[in-house]
């Protein structure tokens, strides 16, 4: 986030993402290139534009003229660069109208907004209608053989499109912070508009401008075509000749054709490049960790990371994590994403299991994995995500292994995983509106998840879906099965998300913080929903950051920091007696712990980025604890002795100093009711 | 796209319907001549598509533009024909006289003819008719010397002139003597694609086969008396104003004959069509201010030599035209009957005489020559051409470009441009002498000059008893204007008829085109 | 919907109103004289004065614009300066042409660049770059060029469809077909290309959007999911490009019925301004705008039908 207050050097930035694509680049040096040429015509040109060569006429390229000659044997190379003048000024003028009516139109209205906004809709409104086709026909009879009005009408009829689009393009700037800050500061409108609004804007006029700018000279093109634009020497002049004389000399259609091609195109390119340019800025290159130039020690650190392992894992927290019989096994998984164009791993040799009937809860601070590698399971990663090592069985079933993913053995690698999305493993969203398609019924999207799992017809899958909204509690099915996603409120939709997650009859619901988007009263509602089903003998894999989550609904827990597991062990063991620091610092912040009068004790420092990672203990920069040995060399995962009395599962930690982290808590457990949470730092 | 100008056409009168030189006969009684050599052997053909450069700026014969002559000849049949020598024919009458002193024409009707309307073709209803169109019809300046049309009897009609005219009959054989029935003139605003015509030709108009402005179905008048002038069920006339689309649909067999110039030539000879051309129409510059009104060196004779000596016609021709054009110095072309040998080789390229000359009038150092140019017919490019050739010897063209019509028309006649750049349709002299040169013309001679010894050897022309004196009187006319550089022709531009393998008809003997499309019909070659 | 309506209604009566207002006084600028148009360069100026007159045109402005209103509010357009004919009979002969010929490219542009665009968004890598780079040329290349080529290839030398010419569909409809064959496809490619890149931009954000990982979390098959879930919501933005490119085919069809020498009324637009024929140009500019503003209507239409949020 940039600080408030300032604007940001948004054009700057765009540019300079800008120069970095090679394509667009180009395109640019062409503009620039054919412009020049024009305006040098005079210097550059070998002749003159209505220099004759009677012989010559009509003929292809040769020494003397080296794209031909054309009527009374003017020279083409000549006239282009001469024509250049006329036609890129005709762009010019419609541009300058388009620009000079259309963005200040578009800026005032969507920045004051009111009246003035609604009269600039209005007329661009109009503006848009008026077939400008028509009138530039008109105008041209009215003024031969000058095509600036006609560019005029043109750039009006432009302006109209573009006052919309800049002006919601200022919509969308005017409720920032920085310019709310400017206004809040007394600073005059025109100053805003100029030095904060203008820059971010900028983009999108260029996107526009470079696609009006391909419009224009089409334009021009097109009536020399028709014999109706320009008189002198211009593109659409010697197009018109070329189109004219293509029986005897169809040479001529090229060398014209293609350098009004190739401007179209490169106004294109620009277009696109400026508009990439600024997608990117707006979302940002996928989590930026470190700057370009560190990148390469990385590799250099001995042994920072153990690479991808090619062979089957087989590490000890593999062995201690594995429960026979188990409804969901994940073993050694890694998963990497491309950051900044290098392959990073995100999370490293994780392993847990879900029994049937369970409920396992994933619980740490924001980033440091539990969602990849929940998403890993069912093969849903995002951004360019890849299991680089690892695989997960599911009701004993391999349903994925990268080794095989690795050796090609699969054209599909991830088709169990795809049998099992919506069947057996259903999965319920974080945010439960933006997880439904806004344009379809709530009914008919879960409809549609019940005719993917069950052969049955639309007037079964209809009753079943009604069932299943129903079976959600939620009021009114039949109301509710004709609503739309934005119709629902938060709950709603989550319950609307859960009856969805339900139609293939799942034995494991992955459920990645499905309260976190919900109001608070409603939270207990949906883990109420939840727990019915668990009741009812559906496992649940439950990712949080709430302890007290965690604990009013969870069997065990498994506890991740910096893209691996630390601690496994079931919720009273770990609640009772943490093994980890990182555990217990977590606990500690708990606010139900808090006393009053004094500031809560917080886990100093932040998760380190994927690929800063310590090559020892990854918690070890934050940790009270920490010793030489921490860092030396990674920690693995142990079973400790000194738990409390678990569920028959080992306790694991990854703590080399656990004997020594805090004592059991003397507080009570934290419950759902008293609602205290956790939340990341 | 690069669309032929309807008023540029409209100079080039010769274009369309070829009506060639006067051989004036003074009397004549004949059967409906045929044209065609073969055409009465040919059985009648299905459907004839021929493209049209232009819309038709009106479909009945008061409005139709001469250059498209087509559009009304179909089914608006004249009283007399012209074969492309100006031979006249029997037509809606079958015999003729002229009086002795050639003021008097004299013509007797077919009996039994009907328009297509049902009405007869009277000697009343030919009296409205060409009373109407020497009153308001597009041609009627040129008819300003008929004093009266009178009816004889119900078969007779004369047409009474105040001065000698011998070319009457040729008159009576054009747009003048497409007779329209009195209906239809009553009503003429009707006459259109909206409306079946009101001719007594060998087709009628179909409107609801017609859209204005693109295509003009005419079909088969079954009581048209002389069935060798129909080859076709049907013809229709489908506008193509793009030279180049106009040979692809040839190409692809969707039209039979097209028009086409320079630019198409080529690929017309490649894809195999018919091509019959002759260069008619002169190019070049109307020095229309010859009495120096507003550029005085203009008023100098030698002036006006000068600029004829200063042209290099041959490369120029050879730059634009290639093999297809001839350079020329008079407005006649070759065959025409004011054609000059003599005047052919006056003005050779030499630019030092062209100096010497300037020298003389007063004017070496030269003057700037303001000119009225379009932007159609390839005008601006020969307007170019020439500034760059007169440049040299000191005169130095001002071109003033137009790109309509209309703007042209009134540049020329409104006395603001000494020269206008002109392309212009070799005629008959009477005709050409009427339309470019003497006080009639009124477009072409925009000053108005009036010149005793030109209007001398035309009063001789009419009043000539025998073909020889009467050309001898052409041929004066032409040398006198070649001679005092009244213009400064350049070449002569063919008109080219493209047209497919099998269709006869489309040339005359002399291998100009002939552009009456009821003289065209299908021949067994494939 | 009623508001919709009568909203559309306040906004299109004043428009084409305006428009026409606009184009007649512009029209009345051009050089020239409909009467000389019409008697011809040799004709008489009494003659020229005469016929002057009869057309009103030595009227004030105003004047004539508003008998002209006032005829055409009673649904008479006048007859043709030029060529004497029905404006209304002209319109109504030419209209179904124009409206096929866009028709047809709006079909041909929204199922090739939406084909052209789903590919090149689902498909990373060659196929996806090679798309790109065939939109882009396609935008790129002038309509007459692309018009000239196909004649060229489809015409005169492989002769599968005519060169020029119109064929009414009530005549035949397979010769109707073939004759707008050529045109269609010249418009809809160029035009394809926009609805391509709009498409895919459309489809890779919707890609994007948790819904999709939803759906797949949900497991429904990956084709209902892009052509179901991703395409509906891609759509919108579609569907006013559509709209914008049928506006701009408007333009387009004066060049491409040049070319094919179809009657539309882009060749009625330029044949009347040329030949000074005030009302004929009045008639196509009052068409014109009606078709661009039931257009906008449609868009709007659709965007409900889509969008279930603008329904409320």
């Amino acid at each position: 986030m940039s600080a408030a207050g300032t604007a940001p050097g948004g054009a700057r930035r765009v540019a300079g993402s800008f120069v970095r694509k090679p394509l667009s680049t180009a395109a640019l040096a062409y503009i620039v290139v054919v412009a020049l040429c024009s305006v040098f015509a005079g210097i550059l040109a070998p002749y003159a534009p209505d220099a004759e060569d009677l012989p010559a006429a009509l003929t292809g390229p040769s020494w003397a003229h080296p794209l031909g000659a054309g009527a009374l044997g003017r020279d083409v190379l000549s006239r282009l660069m001469y024509g250049g003048r006329v036609s890129l000024l005709s762009v010019l003028i419609s541009l300058g109208v388009y620009l000079a009516v259309g963005v200040p139109a578009g800026m005032i209205a969507g920045y004051r907004g009111g009246r003035i906004d609604r009269l600039v809709l209005r007329v661009s409104e109009i503006g848009y209608c008026v077939p400008a086709a028509i009138l530039v026909l008109v105008v041209v009879t009215v003024m031969p053989a000058d095509e600036s009005a006609a560019m005029v009408v043109l750039g009006l009829s432009g302006a109209s499109a573009l006052a919309r689009v800049v002006r919601s393009a200022t919509v969308g700037v005017r409720g920032e912070l920085y310019v709310r800050a400017a206004v809040a500061n007394g600073i005059g409108d025109a100053v805003i508009l100029r030095r904060h609004i203008l820059p971010r804007v900028i983009g999108t006029v260029i996107v526009q401008a470079s696609l009006f700018g391909a419009a224009a000279v089409g334009l021009e093109v097109g009536l020399g075509f028709l014999g109706l634009g320009a008189t002198g020497v211009s593109w659409g002049t010697l197009i018109g000749e070329a189109s004219k004389n293509i029986g005897n000399q169809p040479w001529l259609l090229v060398p014209s054709g293609v350098l009004v091609a190739l401007y179209t195109l490169s106004l294109g390119l620009i277009g696109d490049g400026v508009r990439d340019s600024i997608a990117e800025l707006a979302t940002g290159p996928v989590p930026r960790n470190r700057r370009q130039g560190e990148r390469a020690d990385a590799s250099d650190r001995p042994d920072a990371e153990a690479p991808p392992k090619a062979t089957q894992p087989d590490t000890e927290a593999a062995r201690s994590s594995r429960i026979t019989g188990a409804l969901l096994t994940v073993e050694g998984l890694h998963v990497a994403f491309p950051i900044d164009g290098v392959e990073t791993e995100v999370v490293t040799d994780v392993a847990f299991a879900v029994r049937r009937g369970e409920a396992l809860g994933i619980v740490g601070e924001s980033g440091c994995g539990k969602s990849v590698a929940a998403a890993a399971i069912v093969g849903l990663l995002r951004g360019g995500g890849r299991v680089t090592a690892g695989r997960v069985l599911f009701d004993g079933d391999v349903v994925f292994d990268a080794a095989d993913d690795r050796a090609g053995r699969s054209r599909k690698p991830d088709h169990k995983q795809r049998a099992l999305r919506g069947g057996r493993i259903g999965l319920i969203a974080q945010d439960p509106i933006s997880g439904l398609d806004p344009s379809f019924t709530i009914g008919s999207q879960i409809a549609d998840v019940v005719r993917a799992h069950r052969d049955v017809g639309r007037r079964a899958a209809r009753e079943r879906a009604l069932e299943l909204i129903a079976m959600v509690q939620l009021p009114d099915p039949a109301r509710i099965y004709r609503s739309y996603p934005h119709q629902l409120s938060g709950g709603m939709a989550q319950r609307a998300g859960i009856a969805a997650a339900l139609a293939g009859d799942p034995d494991l619901i992955i459920a990645d913080e499905p309260t976190t988007a919900l109001d608070v009263t409603v939270q207990a509602e949906i883990l109420d929903l939840l727990r019915g089903l668990r009741d009812s003998g559906t496992a649940v894999l439950l990712i949080t950051h709430d302890w007290g989550v965690l604990a009013d609904f969870c069997d065990r827990a498994v506890v991740m920091y910096a893209g691996q597991v630390v601690e496994t062990a079931s919720v009273r063991g770990l609640l009772g007696r943490p093994q980890h620091p990182y555990t217990a610092g977590l606990l500690a912040s708990n606010p139900h712990n808090a006393v009053p009068g004094e500031p809560l004790p917080a886990i100093e420092g932040a998760v380190p980025a994927p690929g800063d990672w310590p090559r020892g203990c990854r918690f070890a920069d934050r940790c009270a604890l920490v010793t030489d040995e921490c860092r030396t060399r990674p920690v693995p995962l142990r079973t400790s002795k000194a738990a409390v009395p678990g569920d028959g599962a080992p306790y694991l930690t990854r703590c080399v100093h656990a004997d020594q982290v805090a004592a059991p808590l003397t507080s009570p457990l934290p419950t759902i009711e008293g609602r205290p949470r956790v939340d990341a730092v | 796209m690069h669309r032929r100008s309807a008023a540029i056409s409209a100079m080039c009168v010769v274009t369309a319907l070829s009506i060639g030189a006067c051989t004036g006969s003074k009397a004549g009684v004949g059967d409906a001549a045929s044209t065609g050599s073969t055409a009465g052997d040919a059985k009648l053909g299905g459907t004839l598509t021929v493209a049209m450069q232009a819309p038709a700026v009106g479909v009945n014969p008061a409005t139709v533009n001469g250059a498209f002559g087509n559009y009304t000849a179909l089914d608006y049949d004249t009283l007399l024909r012209a074969d492309y020598q100006g031979k006249i024919s029997a037509g809606l009458a079958s015999a003729w006289a002229m009086s002795d002193n050639n003021q008097t024409l004299t013509l007797t009707l077919r009996s039994g003819v009907t328009f297509s309307d049902g009405s007869a073709v009277d000697a009343a209803a030919v009296k409205k008719s060409l009373d109407y169109m020497r009153a308001n019809s597009s041609v009627a300046s040129l008819y300003t010397d008929i004093t009266s049309v009178d009816v004889v009897d119900a078969s007779h009609v004369t047409v009474k002139t105040s001065q000698p005219d011998s070319q009457l009959p040729t008159a009576m054989a054009g747009l003048l003597g497409e007779v329209i029935s009195p209906k239809g003139v009553d009503g003429i605003k009707g006459l259109t694609v909206d409306a079946p015509s009101a001719g007594a030709g060998a087709y009628v108009l179909d409107p609801k086969a017609s859209l204005s402005g693109d295509h003009y179905t005419y079909t088969l008048n079954p009581s048209y008396y002389d069935k060798s002038r129909q080859h076709w069920k049907k013809i229709v006339l489908k506008v193509v104003t793009d030279p180049q689309a106009a040979v692809n649909a040839l190409s692809t067999g969707q039209v039979q004959q097209a028009t086409g110039d320079f630019t198409t030539a080529k690929q017309a000879a490649g894809a195999g069509l018919q091509i019959a051309y002759k260069p008619t129409i002169w190019f070049g510059f109307n020095l229309i201010d010859r009495g120096g009104e507003v550029s005085k060196p203009l008023g100098d004779a030698r002036v006006r030599q000068a600029i004829n000596y200063a042209i290099d016609r041959a490369t120029l021709e050879k730059a634009t035209l290639g093999d297809y054009g001839a350079v020329t110095d008079q407005p006649s072309a070759k065959g025409d009957n004011g054609y000059s040998e003599a005047a052919a080789t006056r003005y050779p390229y030499d630019p030092a005489k062209a100096k010497a000359l300037l020298a003389q009038a007063g004017y070496a150092d030269g003057f700037d020559l303001p000119v009225l140019s379009v932007h159609f017919e390839g005008l601006d490019q020969l307007t170019e051409a020439v500034k760059a050739m007169l440049d040299p010897i000191g005169i130095h063209l001002k071109p003033n470009y137009v790109s309509d019509e209309q703007s042209y028309a009134g540049g020329s006649t409104d006395r603001k441009w000494p020269v206008v750049a002109v392309g212009y349709g070799s005629q008959p002299m009477d005709q050409m002498a009427k339309g470019l040169f003497l006080p009639t013309a009124k477009a072409f001679n925009g000053f108005g000059t009036v010149s005793p010894e030109l209007q001398r050897y035309f009063d001789a022309s009419l009043t000539a008893t025998t073909d020889a004196d009467r050309n001898a009187q052409y041929v004066k006319m032409e040398d006198w204007v070649v001679e005092n550089a009244w213009f400064a022709p350049v070449m002569d531009v063919p008109v080219f008829s493209y047209a497919a393998k099998n269709l006869g008809g489309v040339e005359n003997p002399d291998g100009s085109p002939d552009g009456n499309a009821l003289d065209w019909y299908q021949t067994t070659a494939s | 919907m009623r508001s919709l309506i009568s909203r559309w209604l306040a906004t299109s009566v004043p428009l084409v109103f305006g428009v026409s207002m606009l184009t007649f006084f512009l029209g009345s600028l051009v050089p020239g004289d409909a009467a000389r148009a019409i008697l011809g360069l040799n004709a008489d100026p009494d003659a020229v004065a005469t016929l002057h007159h009869q057309l009103g045109l030595d009227r004030p402005l105003w004047d004539q614009y508003w008998s002209w209103l006032i005829r055409a509010l009673h649904g008479d357009l006048g007859t043709s300066v030029a060529s004497g004919s029905e404006i209304w009979s002209d319109l109504g002969a030419r209209l179904p042409v124009t409206l096929w010929l866009i028709g047809g490219s709006v079909l041909v542009a929204a199922i090739v660049g939406v084909t052209l665009g789903v590919t090149a968004a689902l498909r990373a890598g060659f196929v996806g770059r090679l798309v790109d780079v065939v939109a882009l040329l396609g935008a790129s290349v002038p309509v007459f060029w692309f018009a000239l080529l196909l004649v060229t290839v489809f015409a005169v030398e492989l002769r599968v469809f005519p060169a020029i010419g119109y064929v009414p569909l009530s005549q035949s409809p397979g010769q109707w077909a073939s004759s707008l064959a050529l045109p269609v496809l010249t418009l809809g490619l160029t035009s394809s290309a926009a609805i391509a890149k709009q498409t895919r931009d459309g489809v890779r954000t919707q890609m994007q959007r948790d819904y999709v990982l939803m759906l797949r979390a949900r497991g429904v098959p990956e084709r209902t999911i892009v052509f179901k879930h991703v395409l509906r919501n891609a759509g919108a933005p579609v569907v006013t490009l559509l709209g914008l490119l049928v506006v701009g085919m408007l333009g387009g069809t004066v060049l491409v019925e040049q070319v094919f020498v179809l009657p539309g009324l882009g060749g009625l637009a330029v044949d009347a301004t040329r030949a000074h024929d005030i009302p004929e140009v009045q008639g196509v500019t009052v068409l014109f705008t009606m078709i661009i503003v039931t257009v906008n209507l449609a868009v709007e239409l659709i965007h409900r039908g889509l969008d279930p949020k603008a329904r409320a």
